[in-house]
């Protein structure tokens, strides 16, 4: 009797979705035929796929029949009706493993498809982008949202389209064979449906609060481990634990009666088929007495009552599930509409000299919050800016104007005379050399990350950037040296020592422009004060962008200009600021003088 | 509020649950057997009903039948009712017991002892693998214990109802389990495949997402999307295959089943034939092969269900026995002052660390001075200001405060004499006042404000729109990491302190506002002896000692003046840092 169990889905993934908080789709037809787009090239699969669950789905229901027709034959000899069965049954293991089978390709293909678009669509966003959006949240649209997504669309439409097909199905047989016998058969459907919907609502509205208490929980569990340190140092173990039973107990209460009420779907089910199965029984046996119907009928209505009842349970929780992943499907969606970086044809930037002015450029993040007003100054080819100022004061703005991350809302930012609107992204980027406070590795060799900049580089023009950018020593201390594996973000280096990879990067790059945002602020004094001598060398000729909070790193700057909430209130060199005897002198000697 | 009594030392998992639970998980077993029974039952009454009522037309036997066949249904009912609350309350309470044990171990921990976890394990520990373990306890009283009750009472009624017959079990009953034993052998390895294919995807677009701007400022998306294309394409290719490997399950495990039957009917007709058989029989005996089969497949799931607890068990067992050491002695004594601070000798190493972090310091403090500690990192600094709390006591030599040595003192009350501020900034969930309240529970809003201006932070509370009552820490709003290190300051102050410590404090604060600090807290000078860890010799140089350390030894100690005469290393972090000296 194909009557399959699939338990490992009924008992996680099913319940679960069965009585996870209802997400529901804002548009769902429109963010169907929009996924479609993914689907298409899978169309002629899907329809095969089709086809092939609409045959077994036909097979499927004749088989408690021809069943029944066995049991009634039996002692007279079975014949044909066995071959029927065993063809039967064969075919519909064979249609189902085809549908399982092109099912996993299927789904794996599209979901393929939509990562490479999503991460395609990563280029083309701007920094803005990134910048006010917590990556947790684009991490999960591509992970959790994508599986979800593309797997559930595929096995919820079959999954649907195969209980519609069970539903209707047992029913028409059911009402052929016996009308009367049906009645008896369904009986209990109602009520399933009925008390089922009472469970889920009801779970539901437990569920969300277990899950909110959980929640509570948890993150008290992390900030207080977390926070060790803090706890202990303040004498508060006894608190933060007495908060903990609090909330503990608070949980227990309610998940148990969460659990409590979700734990009633399963045996209500069963109960319900049991008394079908009873009505079935009785009501058969009585009819059976009355030479109405068959005993082979009997057997035959108690597997299509079971098909029947089964599928119509199922729905509730593919609709679920279904909703739940088109609500997926347009968390993905709302990435791949986002607005894209412009990039108009422009010039494409080349060996030009290096000249940057910035005239009356203001700019803010959010619009009415200027964090740079008009702010004007001209940097020759091969001078150093050095940019000072409190945090907020608008420094590494000026950065991201320089490299378009951002674009100024007004003025202009020109580069050799002309506005860098007009070059095109990629050769503007590749003139500037960006060591970033927060330095970023990727995974990969040493050598592979200080290649970063330039593919191409030699084995020993590698080498002589670390050996130039002080980063051989350690570099060669490491397991394997050069070719030591480094992971995710380089977490088993210090900050410093990052660093020093992100100016060996730099190096290796030789570019005509250099930006260097708190490029030292990690590194140890010693290593700085080597590393100085390196990065004047760097700096020579070369225009270049330097922001530091240890003022004595930017003495040699040509200009040093003082911002102060996006404004510049001092400009000029060491000296010359030394003696106007403003803010850079006050806090120079706050840093330096003993 | 319920009070759980604390669990008693170094007990397991099971002895836990079997303390305390014993008599509630009997007697819901009990029940899920009851249920079982009486699922059991409906075939073999069916087939009675068919074969005797109906085949020897006596309606008074299908009524009668019947009735028995509702009862047996309603007692059912009855017990997956019971079985269900009792799994409920017994999973959902040994879950909240085994969460407060290990969080009471846990801030029960001596430093030495939480140093042997990292805290993010410490913290899954606490909540996924507490959920996995309940969740199986929750299993096992449902649906868990009942497939092998069914799949044993299935084969029993089969060979009851006929002995002959139930001979087909001997061939089912392996060939699925070999079909599952296949399935799991060949899906394993494909499944650990498939999620290191996702790790690995998962880790490309976290670093693309987090490095963004390099990517960007070096104009490699073109290499990025090569390097996730690969990645991509072999996630897919793996998937696939785990998937089709699963997807001949099922349908191998129905087929098997069929057949069965089909063999069971050409076998019954031949039986029925000499009038050895009757179909309800048969009926009964194709229930009972379903039956079977639902057993056998959760059976397998229940096993991989039970293989994810035990690891679960596993990993909270090492919290639960994690063994003692660092203890720290208390004394009783207690001061209402800090008195003198007196380090002699004084040497630490971090457990299985095979060099000395601290060596052989000695130094003292007179109440109400300012300590400035200077050295590169890892120069033991950080170390030093943990001794000062207690995180852990010296292997060697002694530190002492108002004349006696530190373990002397009530821990408790020592604890309250002083306030650290770590580098790492950490608030809690609460508002604002909430964990300046930490500090000292009972402060004033006068205390509060007065102890913000000092460090800074007044002028940012009072800009957020709820003020001191805007929500912090992690469901709450986001501080700058600046932001958040003047709030620990302030939390400090406000405990007024004998002894203040600083260990790197500022280290996210822009020069401007630690110099609006370090004036601000000139004012608090010989109220509390303050000690001020920090690599940067500016912040130290007014200090009225200052420590000078390397790699763990003291290379020096006096006034800016003295050091500057007499210590070359602290003169050679002065002249790498820029600072002119006369």
């Amino acid at each position: 009797m194909s009557d399959r169990h699939h338990p490992s889905q009924s008992f996680t993934s099913r319940r679960d979705a069965r009585f996870a908080p209802p997400v529901t789709a804002k548009r769902p037809w429109q963010t169907l035929k929009r996924m479609s787009h993914w689907f298409k090239p899978q169309s002629r699969m899907m329809a095969f796929m089709a086809i092939v669950v609409l045959l077994d789905g036909l097979i499927v229901l004749t088989l408690p029949w021809l069943m029944g027709k066995s049991i009634d034959a039996l002692g007279r000899g079975l014949g044909w009706l066995l071959l029927a069965l065993l063809a039967g049954y064969l075919l519909d293991a064979l249609l189902n493993t085809t549908q399982q089978w092109t099912m996993a390709g299927l789904s794996q293909r599209v979901v393929a498809g939509l990562r490479t678009s999503l991460f395609a669509k990563l280029d083309r966003l701007p920094v803005a982008f990134f910048d006010f959006r917590p990556d947790g949240d684009l991490m999960s649209r591509f992970t959790n949202d994508i599986d979800a997504v593309s797997s559930a669309i595929a096995q919820s439409t079959t999954q649907l389209m195969s209980s519609v097909i069970a539903i209707v199905g047992s029913l028409t047989m059911m009402l052929l064979l016996s009308p009367l016998l049906t009645v008896a058969a369904l009986l209990g459907a109602p009520l399933v449906i009925v008390l089922s919907r009472v469970i889920t609502s009801r779970t539901r509205k437990l569920f969300q609060e277990q899950q909110r208490t959980l929640g509570l929980l948890n993150g008290h569990i992390e900030e207080t481990i977390t926070g060790f340190d803090i706890v202990k140092a303040f004498h508060r173990e006894e608190s933060v634990v007495q908060e903990f039973e609090r909330q503990n107990s608070r949980l227990a209460q309610i998940a148990v009666r969460a659990q409590t009420w979700a734990g009633l779907a399963m045996p209500l089910t069963n109960v319900i088929g049991n008394l079908s199965f009873v009505a079935v029984g009785v009501t058969g046996s009585w009819m059976a007495l009355q030479g109405w119907v068959t005993v082979g009928l009997i057997a035959s209505f108690l597997v299509y009552s079971r098909q029947f009842v089964r599928p119509i349970n199922d729905l509730a929780t593919i609709w679920n599930t279904l909703q739940a992943a088109l609500a997926g499907a347009e968390r993905v969606l709302e990435i791949m509409d986002e607005p894209e970086e412009a990039d108009v044809p422009g010039t494409v930037w080349q060996d030009g000299q290096g000249d940057v002015e910035f005239q009356n450029v203001s700019f803010s993040y959010v619009p009415g919050n200027p964090v740079l007003h008009e702010v004007n100054f001209h940097v020759p080819a091969g001078e150093t800016l050095a940019l000072v100022g409190a945090t907020g004061a608008g420094k590494t703005t000026v950065v991201n104007l320089l490299t378009r991350f951002y674009e100024a809302s007004e003025g202009k930012v020109l580069l050799d005379g002309q506005d860098v609107k007009a070059y095109t992204r990629s050769s503007l980027r590749k003139a500037f050399g960006v060591v970033l406070q927060d330095t970023f590795l990727f995974s990969g060799t040493v050598r592979d990350n200080l290649r970063y900049g330039c593919p191409d580089a030699t084995d020993e023009e590698v080498e002589k950037a670390g050996v130039l950018s002080h980063a051989d020593a350690f570099i060669r201390r490491l397991p394997h040296g050069y070719d030591t594996h480094l992971t995710e973000g380089g977490a088993q280096l210090s900050q410093g020592q990052r660093q020093l990879l992100a100016i060996a990067r730099v190096v290796l790059m030789d570019p005509p422009l250099l930006i260097l945002d708190e490029a030292t602020s990690n590194v140890d004094t010693r290593t700085e004060l080597q590393l100085q001598q390196a990065m004047l060398s760097l700096r020579k000729n070369r225009t270049s962008f330097v922001i530091a909070h240890r003022l004595s790193t930017i003495r040699e700057a040509h200009t040093i200009l003082v911002l102060d909430q996006g404004r510049v209130v001092e400009r000029g060199n060491h000296e010359q600021l030394l003696s106007v005897k403003g803010v850079y002198a006050r806090l120079y000697e706050s840093q330096t003088l003993a | 509020m319920p009070q759980r009594s604390p669990l008693s030392e170094s007990v397991s998992v099971v002895s836990l649950f079997w303390s305390r639970y014993r008599g509630l998980f009997i007697l819901g077993v009990s029940f899920v057997g009851v249920e079982a029974f009486c699922d059991l039952l409906q075939p073999t009454l069916l087939a009675r009903l068919i074969d005797e009522g109906v085949r020897q037309h006596r309606l008074d036997l299908v009524a009668h039948q019947g009735l028995f066949m509702l009862l047996i249904a309603g007692i059912g009912a009855g017990a997956a009712l019971i079985r269900n609350r009792l799994a409920s309350v017994v999973s959902q309470k040994f879950g909240a017991d085994l969460r407060s044990g290990l969080y009471r171990r846990v801030q029960g921990f001596t430093h030495r002892e939480y140093a042997g976890f990292e805290p993010s394990t410490l913290v899954t520990r606490l909540t996924n693998d507490v959920t996995q373990i309940q969740n199986f306890v929750n299993g096992i009283m449902r649906v868990f214990a009942k497939a092998p009750l069914l799949g044993v009472g299935a084969l029993v009624m089969a060979a009851l109802l006929n002995l002959k017959l139930s001979l087909i079990f001997l061939v089912v009953v392996p060939l699925v389990a070999l079909a599952g034993w296949w399935n799991a052998s060949r899906g394993f390895p494909l499944f650990r495949l498939v999620q290191k294919g996702v790790d690995r995807v998962n880790s490309l677009v976290r670093e693309v997402l987090r490095g963004i701007r390099v990517v960007k400022a070096f104009d490699q998306f073109a290499t990025e999307r090569k390097r996730f294309a690969e990645a991509n394409n072999d996630l897919s290719r793996t998937s696939t295959t785990a998937g089709r490997v699963v997807a001949l399950f099922n349908p191998l495990v129905s087929l098997i089943v069929n057949l069965a039957v089909v063999f069971l009917l050409s076998w019954g007709n031949a039986l029925a034939a000499r009038g050895q058989m009757e179909p309800g029989t048969i009926i009964a005996y194709v229930n009972y092969i379903t039956q079977i089969l639902f057993a056998l497949v959760m059976t397998g799931f229940v096993l991989m269900v039970f293989v994810r607890a035990k690891a679960s068990v596993e990993r909270v067992t090492e919290i639960l026995k994690a063994p003692r050491s660092g203890l720290l002695v208390t004394g009783t004594f207690q001061a209402k002052s800090l008195g003198k601070l007196e380090a002699r000798e004084l040497s630490f190493r971090f457990p299985e660390a095979e060099t000395w972090t601290l060596r052989g310091l000695s130094f003292t403090v007179d109440e109400g001075m300012t300590v400035g500690v200077l050295g590169a990192m890892g120069s033991g600094k950080s170390t030093l200001a943990r001794l000062l709390p207690r995180f852990f006591d010296p292997d060697e030599g002694v530190l002492q405060a108002g004349g006696r040595p530190l373990p002397d003192w009530d821990l408790g009350l020592w604890r309250q004499q002083l306030a650290w501020v770590p580098e790492k900034a950490v608030l809690f969930g609460g508002t604002i006042r909430e964990n300046l309240l930490w500090g000292r529970a009972d402060a004033k809003d006068q205390e509060l404000a007065q102890a913000c201006e000092i460090a800074q932070a007044l002028s940012f509370i009072e800009s957020f729109p709820s003020g001191w009552d805007t929500p912090v820490g992690q469901r709450g709003m986001t501080l700058s990491g600046g932001q958040k290190q003047r709030l620990t300051l302030a939390r400090a102050l406000v405990r007024r302190p004998s002894l203040l410590i600083l260990d790197d404090s500022f280290s996210a604060l822009d020069a401007w506002t630690e110099a609006q600090i370090l004036k601000a807290m000139k004012s608090l000078s010989g109220q509390m002896t303050i000690f001020q860890v920090s690599q940067k010799a500016s912040a130290v140089r007014q200090a009225d000692l200052i420590l000078v350390l390397e790699q763990g030894h003291l290379a020096g100690a006096g006034t800016h003046d003295q050091l500057v005469k007499a210590c070359p290393v602290y003169r050679e972090i002065l002249s790498s840092q820029g600072v002119t000296y006369v």
